[in-house]
């Protein structure tokens, strides 16, 4: 296979060239040979971003489909007006205090994928929901090597507890495996793309492999009955913890019986390891959606939240020259000054989606795109970072869902329609039947 | 380094008096009590006796608390107005009140430090506000004998543990878990075993983790020689192939092929013997890949064979030494054992001449060759003796078991001793005994246990080290000895002088003081050129170094706040103004005659608690309150609005007018009266933590009047305010002393503990290594609850 330069590929390319060189570089043989081309998968993809938004200059003016100039944090995503909705009335009720005092920036993060109330604690007895990308990952994470990916370019809180009373587990994880293990992300793209595909094992020969994979085998049943023999002796909350380890034994072990990994190993071998984490936040962003593209496009997983920063963030973006921190500018006060860095950081952000989207239309998957055969949701749970209200909150929803999702809209629910009815209708799509999630009230009408 | 900061510390000794022996540092020992309720030794320390739950006109909600709430409290915290969320009046029975002793907690340390009820409300008088305060101390204590040492939940290694570990148990110098994903907080800490989980993707990494460390800890490097047999040569012209050798009888060329893994230089022995005819001894030309390289003659015979050798360089893959004979004889007139020349080649073998040394991780585990038959032994031994060290406690036989087990497979597997010692220690280091910092209790337990000596020593060591115990903690646990509480105290003041304490300043220190949050401060280049990442890194060590010192000289915990001393390098010193430091390191500087001393005036609190482009007095303010006080304020209500900061660069002066007219809203005045004048003693200091004394042309103003009227002007007037009180900053920082060497939130019950800790601080001087024994020697360190 002829080398490709990573930056050929992921960056400097327009959209003339991206096709002939994406197909050069991932010969349709390979691709096909996971699956049949007329059944590509679905994927799911969830993408947070911080402190609300500008409201005012997110929202289109009126309902219906998306024409005309777009509201200006939109216009990055003028061209792929036709790929995504804007959902505007969708209310997380549980990210409210409802007793439990301040800790918006936590209790939203934590509720974002749950629509579950969080329990105020900045320690023992973490609870919080299952989220929703969780929820699908149970059931067709089963078919890839992961079950679902999370990534994020903000490490976990560092100190203190990250907001009034709440732990930082709240505040930098929207992924929630079960009521009390929040999903780590991954931070580093590097990282990323190491456990996606391998870690410089190349070339190792398939004999050398198998025995490896036989050791590890024999390590994890070894431990495993060290695991198993201490819980007698433990208690209900040490088996809390217990319980994680076996999880992640679990997982590792399906690894190793299940997945052949040819095609990934031919994707790895065309891209290229990133070095690191960049300096430039843009940067940071595109590449770790690069990681999530790849991820998708090689099947390696069909579930990926992304945590563009984390939630009361005070990052300075003086790439765009706002030297202010984030969380500080989103305390606006109606300030027009604060209001318009605001917009211009939350601006930025939907130029880095912009690009993400571009990447996965012009990614071929069977017969469509790969955004075609996406569902993204691109949003946070507090809608104005100075009022920290979370009803209509800013939701953009992108791709088509393998061409049952109608796009172009701006679709206006009802104020305090709940946010996981759309969740409930995307699992919905993806084959994952459920009554009720979270406070959900039903299906979300009029998507798809 | 070590010696000198061990006489270092022998000297404060004598300055202070104190001679090396039971009274070392003045410590009072705290007695453990032998029965519940009562308290025995001589010097103990005891908290106020409380008295009972009744009293005389009903339970204590009714008679006590609800009167005073009633009065005072119900009509911001009551039925209909909930101010910040918090009603005081639906706690129906005394039950339902003890479950939320943290908010009746809150409510005294309000009430007592005056900041409740706000301003212009009904105050009460000097003697209630006591009584109210005494009675959630016994709402929430009810006896201080009884009190439970707590239950910590199972605590796995954090990140800097795990590379600390690694570190001290194997002896690679790799640090995996930089690459984890981010430690959990809670409490204030990434040490909390509540907090802490184990994703799956985190299980992953330490099974990469494990088998990278295991790759670096052993070599398999090939360095036995390799041996060719005569019987294994093969021969061109007049040779013949025996079953133990090649014999060349008159012309011809024995050849040995080998497979060279590791390119160097090797010595090339060959040996053989002669049969001696004819007056010239046997002469051999040697050969490498056909190429002649050198020749040498045999003078020994079959009686005992001769080894001739040379050195030669070798390139990866496949290679034939060659050796040809070179001048045969024969005289058949001569007797029948003197007519034949020949030679017998009985081996070649080649030996690597220039391996490098086995690092001293593989000799920890591999310290020699196994001799034959002896192999399977050997490897018990060495996994008896690694699982040991890594699971902190004996391994027992079960455990050493299964190792062997997984050792059997892989020698099936045909894999080199040193390749199944590595998957073996790979098992070890994804096993919980090690992931985890294992306390037991056995099925159906109750009540409390003190911790087993080994728990013991795993407690110390992560406590004082961030790492694993090392032999001596390990063999005291071993005789039983490490309870003894003087056996303990004379432990932890070794292992403070120890360079690993370090570990203290790295990961309490930096959370205390939440230095971590340097890390993303960006200050607005324009204004503070030079403040760069090497600028920040300078900024945390110079308060760690202070940390360092304090602890390392035993100095009185006070020190933080007015010590007037700390470590700084040129740049550091020419960024403050302190002329005539020179040099890179960071070193010891008086600061007699400076407008700096303790924590408040250094740049690494002053940075992270200032915006990008000025200062902050309201995080000044929060910051002191939190982590010097512990009397952290709420968060602002929603929807208050922020300072306006109109994008122009707020001056000092217009700064402190903005958040005079913010305090005049109700919301705002009952914390912000409490932050902001902290802040603005500390206005002489730029958002970089340079000294300032005006800003923009107007002279900086430095003066705060505190919400119960004390006055003061600039950061020295400040820093007396805070320091009248002494028991309140010791007893923050024991709470967060013990919060941190637990492992496990504070609880209300916690409050004996540290009435306790505060105590034994006071008599000893506020010393801080005698605060370090007092949290070691307390029951939420020593003893654990059972299950609940």
């Amino acid at each position: 296979m002829n080398h490709i330069d990573r930056k050929t590929f992921l960056r400097g390319v327009g959209t003339a060239m991206a096709l002939p060189v994406l197909e050069k570089m991932f010969p349709m043989t390979a691709l096909a040979s996971s699956l049949p081309a007329q059944a590509k998968p679905v994927r799911m993809a969830f993408l947070f971003v911080p402190n609300g938004v500008e409201i005012n200059h997110w929202t289109p003016k009126a309902a219906g489909a998306l024409s005309g100039e777009l509201p200006n944090i939109l216009q990055p995503l003028s061209e792929l007006r036709n790929d995504f909705n804007i959902l505007t009335g969708l209310t997380q009720h549980h990210a409210r205090a409802n007793g439990d005092g301040p800790g918006d920036h936590a209790r939203s993060t934590a509720c974002w994928l749950t629509g579950v109330q969080a329990k105020k604690t900045a320690g023992s007895d973490i609870r919080n929901g299952v989220s929703a990308d969780q929820v699908a990952a149970r059931e067709i994470g089963r078919n890839t090597k992961f079950a679902s990916l999370e990534i994020g370019c903000e490490r976990g809180g560092v100190s203190g507890d990250c907001d009034s009373g709440y732990s930082c587990a709240y505040s930098s994880n929207v992924s929630w495996r079960s009521e009390n293990t929040p999903v780590a992300k991954e931070v580093n793209p590097r990282l990323v793309f190491e456990r996606l595909f391998g870690n410089g094992q190349a070339g190792e020969e398939k004999e050398a492999q198998t025995r490896r994979d036989l050791f590890r085998q024999s390590i994890l049943d070894l431990v495993s009955e060290d695991a198993s023999r201490l819980k007698a002796q433990l208690g209900t909350r040490d088996l809390r913890k217990l319980d994680e380890y076996f999880e992640g034994v679990r997982e590792i072990e399906k690894r190793l019986q299940k997945f052949e990994n040819s095609q990934a190993a031919l994707i790895a071998a065309g891209v290229g390891k990133p070095n690191g984490i960049p300096a430039d936040y843009g940067e940071h962003i595109r590449l770790m959606g690069d990681m999530m593209v790849l991820a998708f496009q090689a099947d390696l997983t069909r579930v990926c939240t992304f945590m563009f920063a984390n939630d009361g963030s005070n990052r300075s973006y003086h790439q765009i020259g706002v030297s202010e921190g984030h969380h500080d500018v989103s305390h606006h006060g109606r300030d027009p000054k604060k209001l318009e860095k605001k917009r211009q950081i939350d601006r930025f952000h939907t130029e880095q989606l912009a690009y993400i989207l571009r990447k996965m239309k012009e990614t071929k998957d069977g017969d469509a795109s790969l955004l075609d055969n996406t569902m993204l949701v691109y949003g946070g749970g507090i809608s104005d970072g100075d009022r920290h209200n979370h009803d209509n909150l800013p939701i953009l929803m992108a791709g088509k869902a393998g061409g049952r999702l109608k796009t172009g809209q701006h679709i206006v629910y009802p104020n305090e329609t709940p946010m996981t009815n759309l969740f409930l209708s995307m699992l919905d799509k993806v084959g994952v039947r459920m009554d009720k999630l979270g406070d959900s009230t039903g299906k979300l009408q009029g998507l798809f | 380094m070590r010696s000198k900061r061990n006489s270092g510390y022998i000297e404060i000794l004598k300055l202070a008096g104190l001679a090396a022996s039971s009274s070392l540092l003045g410590v009072v020992i705290l007695t453990v009590p032998q029965t519940k309720g009562t308290k025995v030794g001589a010097q103990k320390t005891t908290a106020k006796k409380v008295a009972p739950m009744k009293s005389a006109t009903g339970d204590l909600l009714q008679a006590d608390l609800s009167p005073f709430v009633n009065k005072y409290c119900a009509s911001c915290h009551g039925k209909t107005s909930q101010v910040a969320g918090l009603s005081l009046t639906k706690y129906k029975s005394l039950a339902e009140a003890k479950a939320a002793a943290e908010i009746w907690q809150r409510a005294a340390s309000n009430v007592s430090n005056s900041h409740m009820p706000p301003k212009g409300m009904k105050m009460p008088t000097t003697a209630e506000r006591q009584k109210f305060v005494d009675a959630v101390k016994r709402l929430v204590n009810e006896d201080c004998g009884v009190t439970s040492p707590g239950r910590v939940t199972l605590r796995r290694l954090n990140r800097a543990e795990y590379n600390n570990t690694i570190r001290d148990l194997i002896g690679v110098d790799y640090r995996p878990a930089d690459d984890f994903p981010s430690d959990d907080v809670g409490y204030g800490f990434d040490n909390i075993g509540d907090v802490l989980s184990l994703s799956p993707l985190l299980m992953e990494k330490y099974l990469d983790a494990a088998e990278q460390i295991a790759n670096r800890a052993i070599s398999t490097e090939k360095r036995a020689p390799i041996l060719v047999p005569g019987s294994n040569m093969t021969g061109k012209g007049a040779v013949t192939i025996d079953d133990d050798s090649a014999d060349l009888a008159s012309f011809g060329t024995a050849i040995a092929t080998f497979n060279i893994a590791r390119p160097g230089r090797y010595s090339i022995s060959i040996s053989g013997y002669q049969y001696k005819a004819g007056p010239d001894n046997a002469k051999v030309a040697v050969d490498v890949d056909g190429t002649a390289v050198s020749e040498f003659t045999i003078a020994e015979t079959r009686e005992k064979a001769g080894t001739f050798s040379l050195p030669f360089k070798f390139a990866k893959g496949k290679h034939t030494v060659g050796i040809t004979f070179l001048n045969d004889f024969f005289d058949a007139k001569l007797p029948a054992n003197q007519r034949d020349r020949n030679v017998t080649i009985k081996s070649v073998t080649l030996s690597l001449l220039d391996a490098a040394p086995f690092p001293e991780s593989h000799l920890r585990l591999i310290p020699e060759p196994p001799e034959p038959g002896k192999v399977r032994a050997a490897a018990e031994k060495t996994l008896r003796d690694l699982s040991t060290r890594a699971y902190r406690r004996p391994a027992t036989q079960e455990e050493v078991n299964a190792l062997l087990k997984l050792y059997d497979l892989t020698a099936q597997a045909k894999e080199p001793y040193e390749k199944r010692i590595q998957i073996c220690l790979q098992a070890v280091l994804v096993s919980p005994h090690f992931l985890f910092k294992v306390e037991t209790d056995k099925p159906g337990a109750k009540g409390d246990r003190t911790l087993t000596d080994f728990e013991l020593a795993t407690r110390l060591s992560y406590f004082l080290w961030s790492s694993t115990p090392d032999s001596r903690l390990l063999q005291l646990a071993g005789e039983k000895k490490l309870g003894n509480p003087a056996t303990l105290k004379a432990e932890v003041l070794r292992m403070l002088q120890d360079p690993k304490a370090q570990g203290l300043a790295d990961n309490f220190a930096e959370q205390w003081l939440q230095l971590r949050r340097l890390e993303n401060f960006q200050p607005n280049p324009e204004q503070f050129p030079g403040v760069d990442t090497e600028m920040k890194h300078l900024m945390a060590s110079e308060t760690k170094s202070f940390f360092m010192h304090v602890l390392n000289q035993n100095l009185p915990v006070t020190d933080f706040l007015d010590g007037k001393y700390t470590y700084l390098n040129a740049r550091l010193a020419k960024h403050y103004g302190i002329p005539n430091i020179t040099g890179d390191d960071l070193r010891l500087v008086n600061l007699a005659g400076t407008q700096r001393g303790g924590v408040l005036s250094q740049a690494s609190i002053l940075s992270i608690t200032s915006n990008p482009t000025r200062t902050s007095p309201v995080k000044r303010g929060k910051w002191v309150l939190e982590n010097i006080l512990g009397t952290p304020p709420p968060p602002p209500p929603p929807d208050v609005g922020d300072l306006g900061d109109d994008g122009q660069i707020l001056t000092s002066a217009n700064l402190r007018e903005r958040l005079e007219q913010h305090r005049k809203k109700p919301d705002c005045f009952s914390c912000h009266s409490r932050m902001d004048p902290i802040g603005f003693g500390m206005e002489n200091y730029d958002a970089v933590g340079r000294w300032r004394t005006e800003d923009q042309n107007n002279k900086i103003d430095s003066s705060g009047v505190l919400p119960d009227g004390r006055k003061f002007t600039g950061p020295d007037q400040l820093k007396k305010i805070l320091l009248q009180n002494k028991d309140q900053f010791t007893r923050t920082l024991a709470d967060r002393l013990l919060t941190y060497a637990t492992g496990r939130g504070m609880e209300p019950k916690d409050q004996c503990h540290l009435d306790e800790i505060v105590l034994t601080a006071k008599n000893t001087n506020f010393r801080f290594a005698s605060m370090i024994i007092a949290i070691t020697q307390s029951d939420p360190f020593r003893k654990r609850s059972a299950n609940p």
